[in-house]
């Protein structure tokens, strides 16, 4: 951690109009999740196209116009799909309205299709200072042998639920298979919390004396990066004292 | 973009040797390739014509249409160029151009020619295609007329090329010092050459081993080996992983954007020049002094969908009804953007493709952000997706689909939902609706009923109707004779008392007067009384003439003695002179009686004077010729006769000259010598005897000399003679005259006395027969007014007789008279009262149908028509809807689910057909000319440009050039371009001191001086351009600050907040500001402590002092807003929007410093900005900091002079603008007086409202 933190200050004062103010190490909470969800597996529709063949399964259309109408969409796009669904023979015009050929038929079919995957499950890591969901890590987190004390800041609200959950996951795992097909994130079954993982910061107090500003630098060490959330909130609430 | 004229012409054609020789060169067989096509589609560009009148062409290939030729060659554009004889083309040469530069152009003429290589005998060339070579334009002229004209926006393109030709600079660099908030990075220890060091302003900087650009250069430090950048936003969060920093350490500079940019730029102007503009008429329509606009055919009539007042509804149809070019002037807040949009959907509607463009990225944005979300509009925003705000983004190519979907969802699931409580609502709409009609039915009989009965009532009514009018204009009739007849009767009474009254004043007259011949004896008594009068007066008259006579006799005669009297004495003078004997006399007379001294005069008593003088002389001479002698005589006795004969000797002694003198004192020695001595020697006696004798002899000499002689004596007689004569001669005219005077005296004399004489006479006469009266003249005066008088009255008195007599003539007449009109007014009477009779009883009969009449079922009948109408019309649709509503349910129900679930692969097909249908396109003025855009999007229907005064006009004209018409949206009275992040005057001040020898700088200050913009506002007819003159931004005490401004304008700008007050209340109330102040003015003194300072190693000034105090004036705000919160005014969560403006970008900096370190205002929205930057955008409240402050006299106020700039800064706040600076400074000690007159306006606005605070109020609250 010493090395971490020299490295970092070294950094810091590149700068040649900076004076390290303060330096502490401290850490947050993180909480991870583990999630069970499943994923589904379906071709990828054109979804207008879809609609109008299922439209005409059911009703009597004779122009572009009253397709619009139903759909509330541009009569236009429903014009141009038309003609290429005529011209790749999904439809024909049959005594004055549009019928679906055998061919339309099972596009239907497998544009409908859906193949429910396999449940799978995964470890969500939540910062509740954040509120956001990190990404997974591979390499260890630099250890230290002190009791590092909690962010003065720390609060532990919580805003997960499925929903959420979903949104992260169907970022993270929707994909295309090679044969076009789409697999795709489709349910969160359920999601436990686990246990809370202290994550380590640092964190300077800077004074650049050219500027005359006071600022402050976090450093994340799960993300790798300076934070700007916790750097923006300190700031926020210390800085006038800093000038004082 | 081109004139395609389908039109079709057989073409004789030979070729010359040499470019039959150039066909084969380029491998073209001259028969097959003729043949290749049935008939070609070219482009026809005439050349100038040659000296000897020839007309020459060049026919450009279409490598599209003529698909055969394409096949075989699409490599060039073959070109062949001719000369255009009567019956024929001759091809002269064949060349080639390079296949990627368009053949179509305004400037060429496109024609389908059908060749024909046998010329000869095949007749001439078909008049229509010589007509058209003949009437098209040269295609140089009109190229050389864009090039001339375009030349004065060359200034434009040098400023950005100044930098631009730079090859990338790549150096090593040492460390990168990011700050704060990673916005900026330092890269320090860059090794660059001089030249390198300056040039690398605004160039953009890219590190070894990241693909995209981490920013661009703010500023170079040569002598610290810095460069300052300005990091992308997207480049935080490599900044913050510190990938950024990574080895090796190399930074390239590259100017690369820059120089594609000014080559687009450069590439408009030649596009323009080649006739490839999408409206053939752009070039004039830009630099005409009067653009060439086509009449507008008339005004489109539109439904609008936004809310729009009257002057947003003039411009939407003013815009639409356009052909070619719109200008809409749209002052802060007007409503511009509101006006784009419905435009807009307008063109979406009538099926046409917008182009909305505009020079920022953020105007591009705001736009197309506020564009009305309508399935017939479909955005998109086309542009580097970085630099694509917010509000953009929604609408780039590859959120399109999802922009789509949402929109779909959101109308389908609300008409899904609607329609869920429909079905119960349609039957009970139904059931309603059918006992609607069947009430109307029942009504709609009933009102016939009344329709017909009211039919009658009128037919009747009418008829009634006749009979009343008839009688009333007999009525009328009577009742006018009888108006006249009684006229007559008043007339002839009235006449027959006047006559009565005359009659009776004459009667008593007459009785008063006595008789007439007393009258005439008084009369006469009179006259003879003044004859006797008249004589008396006369003999007094005369009396006096005898008086007066005498008295002139008696002077005339005393004058008469008068005169003899002198004449006597001028006599007797004469007899004096005549009888002078002396000389003396004649002269004592001359004197006496002051005689002219003429020259004969003087002359004769000058003779007369000198012959005397002689006479004394010698008396004297004598006299001493006898003392002498005594003297002798005595010394002779003396001496005796001793020696004798000496004596005889001594007696010749010769003469001594001698004088009186000498001689007197000769015998006073002598004679004291005697006295003295008793004896004297006689020789001295002898001595003496001998002086003597000597003198005696001198004296006798001379007497000899002076003796007068004969001549001399009758010389002296004549002399006085002369003299009598002269003097009697003088004195004989005034003797003369005196006798004549005597004489004329003497004739007078007689004649007045003859005179008196007869006078004398005549009274003698005149006594016998009258006496002198005394007064006679006063009697006579009254004698002569009684008489006058007297005859008067005899004159009157006769008259009256006769008048009497005549009026009682008159009288009877008129009795007769009065009599007749009485008999004829009875009779008129009777018939009138038979007449109402008759007339009552009709109107009594109207009165029940007036009731009929006045009900109006017609109204009612046609009110029931309608109502059915629309019962069934109401009815239909229900049915409709009854029918479909199952359908629509299911499938929309479908739909929505589909759509819910719809990702991003599943909208590919949708965004692929958005794009391709997409109607409005926003993109910058730049991006426009992009090649991708300009192959993906030719040519617009309709190009809008927003935020046009600040744009240059190169950059204008790019997304123009595309447009068939051209709509533009600016204000020419906010500020003018930007370039870079500087004014303009700032890039000109650096430009200047960089180098002296800028060439494009007065060009270009020119050219800021009046826009583009303002130039076609000014010189456009009304019907292509439109102000908005209504504003909803600013509190109208804020607008009044900027109405100034807007006052050469036809229409004055006004305020559309229905009440100020409510709308823009800033809720804030604290010791500064109350809650009905909106425009105040913080003063700050203008001395030494106030002032303005510059900035170390800069240009840009700032103002500590004002820093400081809108600090204070921040923590009062925010305290206010908190105070307003709990006051309940002002939401918990809510912020107010502050933007801190200043006209120096050095001030911003340090406002932004001090908003960052040393404020905590958590009820505070802040943003900051210069003047400039916070164009387009609008606060709640804006503090303003003026900063210019100082006494030096050579200093002015910079850029806060231009109009342009206040304009911008007074109108960004909604509810409250504080200003921030030296009242004085800007009001009285700026140079230039129309600045002083605007500031003056501002702080005379403010003092009306009470919003003048000046530091003593400042510091007692502060």
């Amino acid at each position: 951690m010493d090395k971490l933190q020299k490295k970092l200050l070294s950094k810091l004062l590149e700068n040649p109009s900076v004076q390290i103010k303060k330096a502490v190490i401290w850490h947050i909470p993180m909480t991870n999740y583990t999630v069970a969800f499943h994923r589904v597996k379906r071709s990828k529709m054109d979804i207008l196209m879809k609609m109008m063949l299922l439209t005409f399964e059911q009703a009597q259309i004779r122009r572009a116009a009253n397709l619009a109408e139903m759909l509330l969409v541009e009569e236009l796009f429903i014009e141009d799909l038309l003609k290429k669904m005529q011209r790749t023979g999904l439809i024909r015009l049959e005594t004055g309205s549009y019928k679906l050929t055998s061919k339309g038929q099972g596009q239907i079919k497998t544009g409908v299709m859906e193949e429910e995957l396999e449940e799978e499950s995964a470890v969500l890591s939540y910062s509740t200072i954040h509120d956001e969901f990190w990404p997974e890590r591979t390499d260890p987190l630099p250890e230290s042998d002190e009791v590092l004390p909690v962010y003065r800041y720390a609060n532990d609200q919580n805003f997960i639920d499925a929903d959420r959950i979903l949104h992260v996951l169907a970022e993270r795992r929707n994909s295309v298979d090679e044969d076009g097909f789409q697999i795709i994130v489709a349910a969160v079954n359920s999601f436990e919390e686990q246990e809370v993982e202290n994550i380590t910061f640092l964190e300077f107090q800077l004074y650049n004396k050219e500027q005359d500003i006071y600022y402050a630098r976090v450093w994340n060490t799960w993300l790798g990066r300076w934070d700007e959330t916790l750097e923006k909130q300190i700031e926020d609430k210390e800085r006038l004292e800093w000038r004082k | 973009m081109i004139k395609t004229q389908k039109t079709e012409y057989r073409c004789p054609i030979t070729l010359t040797n040499k470019a039959k020789d150039k066909m084969r060169e380029l491998g073209l067989d001259e028969r097959s390739f003729f043949l290749l096509e049935k008939s070609f589609h070219v482009y026809i560009e005439k050349y100038p014509q040659s000296g000897d009148g020839l007309v020459s062409a060049a026919l450009f290939f279409d490598m599209e249409k003529n698909e055969r030729l394409a096949d075989k060659f699409n490599r060039f554009v073959v070109v062949l160029h001719c000369l255009v004889k009567q019956d024929r083309l001759v091809v002269t040469n064949v060349t080639t151009r390079p296949a990627h530069i368009p053949a179509a152009s305004n400037w060429r003429a496109s024609a389908d020619l059908t060749f024909d290589l046998n010329a000869q005998g095949s007749g001439p060339m078909p008049y229509g295609l010589l007509d058209l070579i003949h009437n098209m334009p040269v295609a140089q002229e009109s190229s050389m007329y864009v090039k001339k004209r375009i030349a004065s926006w060359e200034g434009y393109l040098k400023i950005q090329e100044q930098s631009a030709d730079i090859p990338d600079i790549t150096s090593h660099y040492s460390t990168l010092v990011f700050n704060d908030d990673f916005s900026r990075v330092k890269i320090a220890g860059c090794q660059l050459n001089e030249k390198e060091w300056k040039s690398l302003k605004d160039m953009s900087v890219k590190l070894k081993g990241i693909d995209q650009d981490i920013g661009k250069v703010m500023k170079a430090n040569r002598s610290a080996a810095t460069v300052e950048v300005e990091v992308h936003g997207y480049m935080e969060d490599q900044a913050r992983r510190g990938r950024l920093d990574s080895h090796p350490r190399e930074v390239t500079f590259s100017n690369f954007a820059t120089l594609s940019q000014v080559k687009r730029l450069r590439q408009g102007f030649k596009q323009l020049e080649n006739g490839l503009a999408a409206n053939p008429e752009l070039e004039r329509l830009l630099f005409e002094n009067k653009p060439p606009v086509k009449e507008i055919k008339k005004q489109a009539k539109l439904q609008f969908h936004n809310r729009l007042n009257e002057f947003q509804q003039a411009a939407v149809i003013g815009a639409m009804s356009a052909e070619d070019l719109y200008v809409i002037q749209g002052p802060p807040g007007t409503g511009k953007t509101t006006v784009i949009s419905e435009i807009c959907l307008q063109n979406a509607k009538a099926g046409l493709r917008t182009l909305v463009a505009s020079q920022s990225n953020l105007a591009v944005d705001n736009a197309l952000g506020r564009l009305l979300a309508n399935k017939d509009i479909r955005i998109l925003r086309v542009g580097r997706t970085e630099s694509i705000e917010e509000e953009g983004k929604k609408f780039i190519e590859e959120n399109v689909g999802q922009y789509w979907k949402d929109h779909t969802l959101k109308e389908v699931s609300s008409q899904f939902e609607a329609r869920k409580h429909r079905e119960t609502e349609v039957e009970a709409e139904w059931a309603a609706n059918e006992q609607e009609q069947e009430r109307f039915q029942k009504k709609l009989a009933q009102v016939e009923d009344e329709l017909e009965a009211k039919q009658k009532a009128q037919q009747l009514y009418n008829e009634i109707q006749d009979i009343i009018e008839k009688h009333k204009m007999d009525i009328h009739d009577a009742e006018k004779e009888g108006q006249t007849v009684q006229q007559l009767l008043q007339k002839i009474e009235q006449s027959l008392r006047l006559l009565n009254d005359t009659i009776e004043q004459d009667e008593n007259f007459l009785a008063e007067e006595p008789d007439r011949d007393l009258f005439q004896k008084e009369l006469e008594e009179n006259q003879q009384e003044i004859v006797r009068l008249q004589d008396s007066v006369a003999l007094q008259v005369l009396e006096n003439e005898i008086n007066q006579q005498k008295l002139t006799i008696d002077k005339v005669s005393a004058e008469c003695e008068k005169w003899k009297e002198a004449t006597n004495q001028q006599d007797a003078l004469t007899g004096k002179i005549a009888a002078a004997k002396k000389i003396d006399t004649l002269k004592w007379l001359m004197l006496e009686q002051n005689f002219t001294r003429s020259l004969q005069v003087q002359s004769l008593l000058s003779k007369l004077d000198h012959l005397r003088e002689r006479m004394k002389q010698l008396d004297k001479l004598k006299e001493y010729n006898e003392k002498l002698n005594r003297a002798i005589s005595y010394l002779e006795k003396s001496l005796g006769n001793q020696h004798g004969h000496q004596r005889e000797q001594l007696k010749t002694t010769p003469p001594i000259s001698t004088t009186a003198e000498q001689i007197d004192q000769l015998l006073d020695t002598l004679r004291s010598e005697l006295k003295g001595k008793s004896t004297i020697h006689p020789q001295r006696l002898e001595a003496f005897l001998k002086g003597l004798y000597g003198r005696r002899s001198f004296i006798w000499k001379k007497a000899e000399q002076l003796k007068l002689n004969d001549t001399d004596k009758k010389v002296a007689q004549e002399a006085l003679q002369q003299l009598k004569q002269e003097l009697i001669a003088q004195l004989k005219p005034i003797l003369d005259d005196n006798k004549m005077i005597f004489q004329k005296y003497q004739r007078d004399l007689a004649e007045q006395t003859a005179k008196l004489t007869f006078l004398q006479n005549k009274s003698t006469q005149m006594r016998a027969s009258a006496d002198i009266i005394p007064n006679a003249k006063e009697f006579l005066h009254e004698k002569e007014a009684k008489v006058f008088d007297l005859q008067a009255k005899k004159e009157q008195y006769a008259q009256a007789n006769l008048r009497i007599e005549r009026n009682r003539t008159k009288r009877e007449q008129e009795t007769l008279q009065l009599k007749q009109a009485r008999q004829k007014q009875t009779e008129i009477e009777s018939r009138l009262s038979e007449l109402s009779g008759i007339l009552k009883e009709k109107e009594d009969e109207v009165i029940p149908l007036n009731e009929i009449l006045s009900s109006e079922p017609e109204r009612e009948h046609e009110e029931v028509l309608k109502k059915l109408a629309s019962i069934s019309f109401t009815r239909e649709s229900l049915k409709q809807e009854k029918e479909k509503l199952p359908l629509f349910q299911s499938v929309q129900g479908v739909w929505q689910s589909l759509l819910e679930e719809a990702n991003e692969h599943d909208l590919n097909e949708i965004r692929k057909l958005y794009v391709k249908h997409a109607n409005v396109i926003g993109t910058t003025c730049v991006a426009s000319a992009r090649k991708d855009f300009i192959e993906s999007y030719p040519i617009f229907d309709v190009v809008i440009i927003d935020e046009v005064s600040k744009a240059t006009p190169p950059e204008l004209l790019l997304p123009m050039l595309k447009g068939k018409k051209v709509i533009l949206v600016g204000d020419h009275h906010q500020l003018p371009p930007l370039l870079g992040n500087d004014t303009l005057e700032e890039t000109l001040q650096e430009m200047a001191q960089e180098s002296e020898d800028f060439e494009g700088k007065a060009e270009l200050k020119k050219l800021l001086q009046e826009s583009l913009f303002e130039r076609l506002f000014k010189n456009l007819p009304k019907s292509n351009k439109t102000m908005l003159a209504i504003q909803y931004r600013m509190h109208e005490n804020i607008m009044e600050t900027i109405t100034p401004f807007y006052m050469q304008e036809n229409e004055q700008l006004q305020c559309g907040l229905a009440d100020s007050e409510l709308d823009r209340d800033h809720k804030l109330s604290s010791p500064l500001i109350k809650r009905n102040n909106h425009l105040l003015w913080l003063d700050m003194p203008n001395e030494p402590a106030f002032f303005e300072e510059r900035m170390k190693g800069g240009k840009s000034l700032f103002n500590p002092a004002e820093l400081k105090r809108i600090g204070e004036l921040l923590k009062e705000l925010d305290d206010a807003a908190a105070e307003a919160k709990q006051a309940g005014r002002m939401e918990a969560n809510q912020k107010k929007s502050i933007g801190v403006i200043s006209f120096y970008g050095e001030q911003v900096k340090r406002i932004d410093r001090m908003l960052q370190q040393e404020l905590c205002l958590t009820h505070l929205t802040i943003r900051t900005g210069t003047v400039d930057r916070f164009q387009g955008m609008e606060m709640d409240v804006i503090l303003l900091s003026m900063v210019r402050n100082h006494d030096n006299k050579q200093d002015d106020i910079g850029f806060a002079r231009d109009y342009r700039r206040l304009n911008v800064a007074l109108s960004r706040a909604k509810e409250l603008l504080v200003m921030i600076g030296s009242t004085k400074m800007f009001t009285e000690r700026s140079k230039n007086k129309e600045a002083r007159k605007m500031y003056t306006h501002v702080l005379e606005s403010a003092k009306k409202q009470d919003g003048l605070r000046t530091l003593e109020e400042v510091s007692l609250h502060g």
